[in-house]
């Protein structure tokens, strides 16, 4: 009993130096992990093809000391390799900064990345685990280095003007193609082997800081680099990128984005404008459901879209609603029968681009293959050429 | 008879240890294997370890022994080679956890890859929680299992809604071959039947008790399989590639964007429990050798110096291990896919099922000996 006595004394007397022995370690380094003022953390992450290999382009807020008020909250570093992972390590050599990519949220590609397969581009942000799967990914017009240095209306960083016009926002209400790296991955990886994304543009419009679009108070927005652009830039992500097999497919017009986006982004909210009488008019359609059914007819696959919507009156160039009218918002029979006419002539360009691009962007070939596996692999997976689009298109004006 | 333990710390532990050791990589494992179907082979299993979990939860019933006082009969080198064998089993059972554990504390507490010291001072508590036995076991289940279930419903609520079950789609068309396949890889992830024997004994089991601790496990099942599932239509074919599924889950929850990523603080609840799931090999094993060796665990409140001696060895062999393999998961892992699937079959499934017979037939003897009387 003596012993034990002594054997607990000596094990509470050993627990307290192994104690203090961590809390040293500790407070003395932090166990080496990295130092605030040397980690960068990256935004959002361009990428261009080039000759040589891949041009990377971060756009990074670097912590700053409160002492160091005034200096750049935000920093844009381009780096070079033959792969995205080495012009990553190239970002990393140039500035000194250890690029943190846990809080990457923006991956832009470049017009030039349609030359190589998309998911070879992309393999780094895969690959890596600190990459968020939740990280919008989007192609642009031109390089996306240039993109990502254009200074927006806010006077703040580009990444989060872009961000926005890739919102969930946008996206509910059939305006952009959003998508994150999971969501691609999966569309890619799927039976139907296509994937799509947003396509960034860019236009230039008013000086940023103190013009007539005026300044967010992002006093700390100060910028390393691109100094000197004119106007500030507008982004907007009407259009749609489309990748067959990994491969750049073509770019789907406003009108063919907006109808993948009524099938694929259960949109909430959308405006259409159609012309009647040679009168323009501007329909809101809420209480949408839009979605694909596939099922099979004799045989042939057979892919039923869906449209469902309530229809309100926006705007009308024929019947201002301040002539007095208790129906100002109730939309007409021929109203909505052009409204109608008018998704499904955009459902048609849609499906005209899939037939010739051979690009199934509906998921035909993933729902047959969930859903009718028999006829599937009967149709040993070649299913856009035998497939058969219905639309089942029903827009009602609100009571 | 060796009252350890409550039947309500049981029932704890056989429902929460074994989800906790099950959701880190197993659902990658299973995805690699059998695609959409992950949760079939999972079924599999379970229905073989539920059988064996049932059998021995009845024969606690029927006698107040532990396994080892029940072979005792068999001579004393049977017992002493059963008690060093199944502490080796339990050791060889928390390598794999461990290393698992390893790297998901170093994914989900740091931004960037740190040095092994980081994980080392888990011994210091391996340490301690093993040389305590199982009444420690018991406490801390709970605790911990209480908390896991919380935890575990906030992340299930959060990544629910990303989820899509057509993913899951179609059913049962991946060749059967390959679902045994997976249900073999998975099989050193179930060590429940192996569990199970070892706390027979140490609680006195009433009537009616065999039925909660078999609810337990079969919610225990039930929770696997459904997380599976979730898992497979959250991440589909990008699912392989998805270790510690336990902290991405949850991350397309939208409202994180503006609030942060407050499902880290269940993932950290889930690590607690996991950490006692795993403390609990430890501490089976540290009970194996104490009863190989014919030592005490415990002297009234204090630790016996054989049980800290026992633990401090079993924790410098696994530390040993973890610093051998430090980068060596995914062979070890092959390692134990490969070849140790029989040792975890023999000792989580054959030998559990036996024990239970064992006790049954002992017991019927000794209702046939008392009316004989």
């Amino acid at each position: 009993m003596k012993s034990n006595a002594l054997f607990g004394r000596a094990a509470r007397v050993l627990m307290a130096l192994v104690v203090v022995a961590m809390l040293f370690l500790f407070f003395s380094n932090d166990f080496g992990l990295v130092d605030i003022h040397k980690a960068s953390i990256v935004v959002a992450v361009g990428v261009d093809v080039t000759d040589k290999g891949y041009e990377v382009t971060a756009q990074a807020a670097v912590p700053a000391p409160a002492q160091g008020a005034g200096k750049a909250s935000y920093t844009q570093v381009t780096g070079s390799g033959a792969t995205v992972a080495d012009a990553v390590d190239d970002i990393n050599a140039k500035t000194g900064f250890y690029p943190k990519l846990a809080f990457c949220n923006l991956l832009v590609l470049g017009e030039s990345c349609a030359q190589r397969q998309l998911f070879v581009v992309l393999d780094y942000f895969y690959r890596n685990g600190y990459v968020p799967l939740t990280a919008l990914v989007g192609m642009c017009r031109g390089s996306a280095r240039e993109l990502l240095g254009k200074k927006p209306a806010d006077g703040g960083m580009s990444a989060s003007a872009i961000q926005r016009a890739m919102s969930e926002e946008l996206k509910y209400s059939a305006n952009s193609s959003t998508v994150n790296l999971k969501l691609l991955a999966q569309d890619g990886g799927s039976k139907s082997a296509s994937c799509y994304m947003p396509y960034i543009e860019f236009s230039e419009g008013a000086s940023s800081s103190g013009g007539k679009e005026g300044n967010s108070g992002a006093g700390t927005g100060g910028k390393s680099g691109q100094e000197g652009e004119g106007g500030a830039a507008q982004f907007t992500c009407l259009k749609t990128a489309a990748f067959s097999n990994g491969v750049f497919a073509g770019l789907l017009n406003e009108d063919a984005a907006f109808a993948l986006n009524l099938i694929r982004c259960g949109v909430r909210y959308a405006i259409v404008n159609t012309v009647y009488g040679g009168k323009n008019y501007t329909v809101g359609l809420k209480n949408t459901g839009g979605g694909a059914r596939m099922g099979v007819k004799g045989g042939v696959p057979v892919l039923k879209l869906v449209f469902k919507a309530s229809a309100t009156l926006q705007d009308s160039e024929s019947d201002p609603a301040a002539a007095g009218r208790a129906d100002s918002h109730v939309v007409k029979d021929e109203l909505i029968r052009s409204v109608t006419q008018t998704v499904k002539e955009r459902m048609l360009a849609l499906e005209d681009f899939c037939r010739q691009r051979d690009c199934d962007l509906y998921g035909a070939a993933r729902m047959l293959y969930e859903y009718e596996y028999g006829c599937f692999t009967a149709l040993k997976g070649e299913v856009l050429p035998s497939l058969k689009v219905e639309y089942d298109i029903g827009i009602k004006s609100v009571g | 008879m060796n009252d350890s333990l409550c039947t309500r710390q049981v029932c704890f532990i056989m429902y929460a240890y074994p989800v906790a050791g099950k959701i880190l990589m197993m659902p990658a494992l299973l995805s690699f294997y059998c695609k959409n179907d992950l949760v079939f082979p999972a079924v599999l299993c379970f229905l073989a370890q539920f059988a064996v979990v049932w059998a021995v939860a009845y024969a606690c019933t029927r006698t107040q022994k532990t396994f080892f006082e029940l072979i005792g009969g068999g001579g004393k080198v049977l017992k002493k080679a059963a008690m060093w064998l199944f502490a080796l089993f339990f050791a060889a059972a928390a390598l794999v956890p461990l290393l698992e554990q390893k790297l998901f504390v170093q994914e989900i507490f740091y931004d960037t890859i740190p040095s092994l010291i980081i994980f080392l001072p888990f011994f210091i508590l391996s340490v301690y929680v093993g040389s305590k036995g199982l009444r420690n076991a018991g406490r801390t289940a709970d605790i911990a299992a209480p908390l896991f279930v919380a935890a575990l419903a906030a992340l299930l609520i959060m990544s629910v809604g990303e989820s899509n079950l057509s993913w899951l789609l179609p059913v049962l068309k991946t060749p059967v071959g390959e679902l045994l396949n997976g249900a073999r890889s998975a099989l050193y992830n179930f060590t429940d039947g192996a569990v199970m024997l070892m706390l027979m004994g140490r609680f006195r089991a009433r009537r009616g008790d065999c039925k909660k601790i078999v609810i337990s496990y079969a919610a225990s099942a039930l929770t696997v399989c459904a997380f599976l599932a979730l898992f497979y239509s959250i991440f589909s074919v990008i699912s392989p590639d998805q270790y510690f599924a336990v902290s991405k889950m949850a991350i397309f929850f939208s409202a994180l964007s503006l609030v942060g990523r407050i499902d880290l603080i269940a993932a950290y609840a889930m690590e607690a429990c996991m950490l006692f799931a795993l403390l609990l090999y430890v501490q089976l094993c540290v009970t194996c050798v104490c009863e190989a060796l014919g030592k005490e665990q415990t002297a009234g409140r204090n630790v016996s110096p054989a049980s800290a001696a026992a633990s401090v060895a079993v924790n410098v062999l696994l530390a040993a291990l973890v610093v051998a393999f430090n980068e060596m998961y995914l062979p070890v892992q092959q390692f134990y896919r490969m070849y140790m699937w029989a040792a975890f079959a023999l000792f989580s499934f054959i030998l559990p099922a036996a024990g239970a017979a064992a006790a049954l037939l002992r017991g019927m003897k000794g209702k046939e000996a008392g009316r004989e009387k």
